[in-house]
């Protein structure tokens, strides 16, 4: 055992190789609102949630990146959403988007963990990332009345009115 | 001379637990997801803060204190000498929600502007040894908004994580 355990440290430290890539996600010419949480404000500094809010449609995005040099290096390493936001809330007649979210799957993982040839330090790995969204307009304010019983389906939790 | 049967695993079955996670690293169906879905506060990204305004319209806030939050999922194995493999995972949820709640003296005044969004993914092997981790990190400012209001709400209302709150609602004109 005492003279495995050498050999087995040295076999990880000397075959040891990492890859992967990030990637900041920005909205910096958004022409619309942007939350994160299922609520947003007007004008007035008034709290709009998913009762005074009408679901109009989805964003849905998304940019997978490479990255060099055991991820140290990521050309292009800014995802700007707004040109896509811009598009689909401008296409969905909506107003904002709420609920937005940004997700990393383990799409690269064959990359990012492929034995031997990431101890290269050329070796790419990536990032596959996906922003979604809904995309909401104001109600007017008697559809917000009628509709403030009625679970709009786009929110993680409910309230339903006191009967 | 007759081999002596042994209990020890034979070399497929001790490489199963490395080439299941290979495989699932090839379906990529597993996400980590920065979102702040229950937050009763708008948590707000990009330079148009309100529904219906533009950049230049937007109103100021004040006063900043700084939040931040990470999710991130990791899983991999290690094969140990005479002990066989060793598969680990871990997994943790956002709380930006919480947190943006619990500094926000008032949630009806208060919203989160993001400064930082970065999403990550990173892979380690070493021989026997390997890791796979996505991670995504929010930066941001807790601000105070002056003129902000809540509006008229339902009542019972729920909160963050389903809570469902029972307190009067406030008649018109009443001060918070």
């Amino acid at each position: 055992m005492n003279r495995v355990l050498p050999l087995v440290i040295a076999s990880i430290v000397g075959v040891a190789g990492c890859a992967g890539a990030h990637l900041e996600i920005t909205a910096t010419q958004s022409r619309y609102a942007i939350s994160m949480s299922q609520v947003v404000r007007d004008g007035s500094g008034r709290l709009y949630d998913h009762h005074s809010l009408e679901y109009v449609g989805s964003l849905d995005t998304g940019r997978t990146r490479l990255g060099f040099f055991y991820s140290a290096l990521t050309p292009l390493s800014t995802f700007d959403i707004s040109e896509d936001v811009n598009a689909q809330v401008s296409a969905a007649g909506g107003e904002a988007v709420v609920g937005l979210t940004v997700s990393a799957s383990d799409g690269c993982d064959i990359l990012n963990n492929f034995a031997i040839f990431n101890i290269l330090p050329l070796w790419p790995g990536c990032v596959p990332v996906t922003v979604t969204g809904d995309i909401v307009r104001r109600r007017s304010p008697l559809s917000a009345a009628a509709s403030s019983s009625v679970d709009t389906g786009f929110a993680t939790t409910s309230v339903r009115r006191a009967p | 001379m007759h081999s002596i049967p042994t209990t020890a695993p034979a070399s497929h079955v001790r490489l199963a637990g490395p080439f299941i996670v290979l495989c699932a690293g090839l379906v990529g169906c597993a996400t980590t997801s920065m979102t702040a879905r229950a937050a009763r506060v708008p948590v707000l990204l990009g330079p148009v803060a309100c529904i219906g305004c533009t950049a230049a319209t937007s109103p100021p806030a004040s006063t900043a204190w700084p939040i931040s939050d990470s999710v991130h999922r990791s899983g991999g194995y290690m094969l140990l000498p005479y002990l066989g493999n060793v598969d680990f995972f871990g997994a943790n949820a956002p709380g930006i929600d919480l947190k943006a709640e619990s500094m926000a003296p008032d949630p009806c005044k208060a919203e989160v502007r993001v400064s930082g969004l970065i999403a990550e993914s990173f892979g380690v092997v070493a021989f026997v040894y390997a890791k796979s981790e996505q991670t995504v990190d929010l930066e941001g400012h807790v601000q105070i908004l002056p003129s902000g209001t809540c509006g008229p709400r339902p009542w019972p209302y729920s909160g963050p994580q389903g809570i469902v709150y029972l307190d009067p609602v406030p008649s018109p004109g009443a001060s918070p």
